[in-house]
């Protein structure tokens, strides 16, 4: 028994070292997750950033110093979502939906909506009912795989660039639900 | 009797478990933001590393390593970036020496260049200025663009402060769909310390 005792301490420090390693890779991405849904409350609210980012920092490593953003944390467990809103005009406009380990999984951008407006019916991948309510309104469905997320829209900024007549276009976005 | 040994090794092996588990942890989040962790799926082009094509996205392990240097990227399709932590001639980028970043314009929609610190934030700076882009870059009569990376500069300038690491990070926005086979160590920004 007392022989085996220190193989067992180092198995056991193997073993245990090993599960820390997984939970950290695990855990890096929901805490940037967490920290996103802390930012952006309350969910299903757009929050509009007034000033280019470069110019008092930014929430992320990396942070975008050229785009204006409007961000939300979305949460589908009260029921689906419908996202409506337009393109920023003259310059590169996108909105990404990023699912609750900050992978994307769905991108629209200006070129594709060809000045149209979108409207997207954000819905939990499976939930028939939801995607039958979707279809019925002729939103474009788009399924998360996971109940919460995250939604950014980007807008580079030119020197060209007109804020305040972008503004009522980034304000005309809205979350509601999907009735 | 018997209880007393018991005890202590149970006390030794929850010991011997924190210290396992805080280590294995400590090393994935270290070995995460490691350029050796990224080495199998980055493409290197000259000074500049970029990650292939969508390469395992859905990888447990890439998405923390995303998570960990720069959270919620756009897609490959949608948008490119590449990394340089070293000058052209392989040495780390440090913020109290002063580099030359020059190229030709990149075959892409909107681009941009933008400066950080080791950490992955903007240098303080009275201009307010970390990056520049295509639309506001001055350009030679060549049509070629140089900035100035430095504590020191003018024209297109990029200041950085302090005695730490430096990163640059190229944007490419709605990419030429035939970019790859044009992205050579020759046609990326060649990053060239300015001796004093």
């Amino acid at each position: 028994m007392s022989r085996r005792w220190p193989l067992a301490l180092a198995a056991l420090l193997l073993v245990s070292a090993a599960v820390g390693y997984h939970a950290m890779i695990w855990y890096v991405p929901h805490a940037v997750m967490q920290k996103a849904y802390a930012r952006f409350t309350p969910a299903n609210h757009w929050v509009h950033a007034d000033v280019l980012s470069g110019s008092k920092g930014s929430w992320v490593p990396l942070g975008n110093p050229d785009i204006v953003a409007s961000r939300a944390a979305y949460d589908l467990s009260q029921g689906p979502l419908l996202l409506t809103g337009s393109a920023s005009p003259d310059t590169y406009w996108s909105l990404t939906i990023y699912d609750g380990r900050t992978v994307h999984f769905y991108l629209v951008n200006g070129e594709t909506l060809a000045g149209q407006p979108y409207r997207i019916a954000l819905v939990q991948a499976g939930d028939a009912a939801a995607i039958a309510r979707a279809r019925a309104i002729g939103a474009t469905l788009v399924e998360s795989p996971t109940a919460r997320g995250y939604l950014m829209q980007r807008t580079f900024v030119t020197p060209s660039t007109d804020f305040a007549a972008l503004k009522p276009v980034r304000e005309a976005a809205v979350i509601v639900p999907l009735r | 009797m018997r209880s007393r040994p018991l005890i202590g090794r149970a006390a030794a092996a929850l010991v011997v478990a924190a210290v396992g588990f805080t280590a294995g942890a400590a090393a994935a989040y270290h070995w995460l933001g490691s350029a050796a962790a990224t080495a199998a799926l980055r493409h290197d082009i000259g000074p500049w590393q970029t990650m292939k094509d969508g390469a395992g996205f859905t990888d447990a392990f890439y998405i923390a390593q995303i998570a960990r240097i720069g959270p919620f990227p756009n897609p490959p399709g949608e948008a490119l970036y590449f990394l340089a932590h070293d000058d052209s001639s392989g040495a780390a980028l440090q913020a109290h020496k002063t580099y030359r970043v020059c190229g030709q314009p990149l075959p892409a929609r909107f681009w941009s260049i933008a400066a950080y610190d080791a950490a992955g934030t903007f240098f303080a700076n009275e201009a307010r200025r970390s990056s520049y882009t295509n639309g506001n870059v001055a350009m030679d009569a060549q049509g070629r663009f140089c900035i100035t990376i430095g504590p020191q500069g003018n024209g297109n300038w990029l200041p950085t402060t302090g005695e730490g690491k430096v990163q640059l990070l190229l944007r490419l926005y709605q990419p030429a769909a035939d970019i790859w086979p044009s992205l050579t160590a020759q046609t990326v920004p060649s990053i060239v310390e300015v001796k004093p």
